[in-house]
């Protein structure tokens, strides 16, 4: 397979877009429909779109929105935010995700996803995974409290690949809009942990280089989103410089 | 007319999204339906497990239109799970009848040799210029196997064993081995890749069966 460059969309209240710095939203960077058609006609390898409340207000994603969603989109997208059931899971996927992400559900009750596992299939449901480092260990980290929570990373990540999840987002909070680069040591951590579902890198990146790193190390995919909004870089300019070392990148 | 096999469990905006752009009827198949051998398709989409899969074809009563189609040389295209569904069984759901359209089974990729799921960017290879009309031109009379160039994107755990070689239009590559990625056969296709999610590439592909004449 080749390694993917992804971008990442957070939705806000009524498809207004935003970007983030360490899981706080500081600023708006356009319209939903506006930033999937540029994503879409950049070439991105997948989307990620993510609705940044839905969870926290108990609310779903709207009908009007996922169908802004399949209209305007010919590669793969990935829907997070808000769901709870099976039943979720189905309608976002139904209306037009190809993927659902799941983060909160994981945390409250991770039984769910071998049910969705059953009926959608391992390859649709992705687990992403936030988290804080803490006295060398990384923690799961909880947005909706904005709490560190007394888990551990590896254990929890191999308790979700056991459940079936086809793909796993670590998301680092403290790199999350920072730009420095992805968090390597996580790699290197989770090794130990042998987890054979494709592992997704999110948070901290702000250049080509930062991409050609992460990518050179077990990670399947990198995943950025201030860099879309705020620099020139696009999915295809940074898979131009990964080709350069040598890393299986997307022909088009 | 293109008629759609409605899944409840996955993503069909993403097809029907296909045919808009290319200004083709489609609706969506069910049993009241009688769709026109030579003039009508077809179309089998899915993500979603082999039981789902059949489970919702039985319920829909769509087995007998389906298979009724085909004996009578109607065209179906089958994707990812839509082509798994043509073959006989599938080692997903042991227990499980396919449509049994396309002789063969569904087998498990071995993990060993790569990450499951496969999830992902990757090439379709071919063997040779096939005389008659081919999902895809390849690059080279070369006898060996070939990335046609473009990517495609694929999503699976399973992949298809057509119990005859000459039913493979397209390979994929999983570690180092070689496995089904396409089934031309007769008035049958399928796609183990998603060209509805494959950006342009994909779009040509489907331009291919749907716009060839």
């Amino acid at each position: 397979m080749k390694k993917r460059v992804i971008p990442l969309v957070l939705i806000d209240s009524g498809g207004k877009v935003v970007i983030s710095k360490q899981f706080n939203p500081w600023r708006t960077v356009g319209m939903l429909m506006q930033q999937i058609r540029l994503h879409d006609k950049r070439d991105a390898d997948e989307l990620i779109i993510l609705d940044i409340n839905a969870s926290s207000h108990g609310k779903k994603i709207p009908e009007r929105i996922l169908k802004i969603i399949s209209k305007n989109i010919k590669i793969p997208v990935t829907v997070g935010g808000g769901i709870k059931s099976v039943e979720d899971a189905k309608r976002y996927i139904n209306l037009g995700a190809d993927k659902v992400c799941i983060c909160s559900l994981a945390i409250d009750n991770y039984i769910v996803i071998t049910d969705m596992v059953k009926s959608l299939g391992s390859q649709a449901i992705v687990v992403n995974v936030n988290y804080v480092w803490f006295e060398a260990k990384p923690y799961l980290y909880d947005y909706r409290t904005s709490a560190m929570l007394n888990i551990e990373l590896g254990e929890f990540v191999k308790k979700m690949a056991d459940c079936g999840a086809g793909e796993i987002i670590l998301t680092s909070v403290e790199r999350d809009g920072m730009q420095i680069g992805f968090d390597q040591e996580i790699l290197l951590y989770l090794d130990k942990f042998k987890v054979t579902v494709p592992i997704l890198i999110s948070g901290g990146s702000g250049n080509a280089a930062h991409y050609k790193k992460i990518l050179t190390l077990n990670a399947d995919a990198a995943i950025g989103a201030t860099i879309f909004a705020l620099t020139e870089h696009t999915p295809s300019s940074i898979r131009k410089e990964c080709e350069v070392e040598n890393i299986p990148m997307r022909q088009i | 007319m293109v008629y759609i096999v409605p899944f409840d469990f996955c993503n069909i905006a993403s097809v029907c999204r296909y045919f808009e752009s290319r200004s083709i009827d489609y609706q969506f198949l069910s049993k009241e339906n009688s769709p026109m051998v030579k003039v009508d398709w077809i179309l089998i989409p899915g993500v979603g497990t082999f039981q789902e899969g059949m489970y919702s074809l039985q319920d829909q009563g769509l087995i007998n239109i389906i298979s009724n189609f085909v004996s009578h040389g109607g065209s179906v295209v089958g994707i990812c799970l839509g082509m798994q569904l043509m073959f006989e069984i599938s080692e997903e759901s042991p227990g499980i009848k396919g449509l049994g359209l396309i002789k063969g089974v569904v087998k498990r990729l071995s993990s060993c040799q790569a990450k499951i799921p496969r999830v992902g960017w990757d090439a379709v290879y071919v063997k040779e210029i096939k005389q008659t009309y081919s999902l895809f031109t390849p690059i080279s009379e070369n006898i060996d196997l070939h990335p046609i160039g473009p990517d495609f994107f694929y999503v699976h755990s399973f992949y298809c064993n057509p119990n005859y070689d000459k039913d493979i239009s397209g390979w994929l590559k999983h570690g180092d081995s070689f496995y089904c990625a396409s089934i031309e056969s007769d008035n049958l296709y399928g796609m183990q890749f998603h060209p509805e999610k494959s950006g342009g590439t994909g779009y040509k592909a489907l331009d291919a069966i749907f716009l060839a004449e």
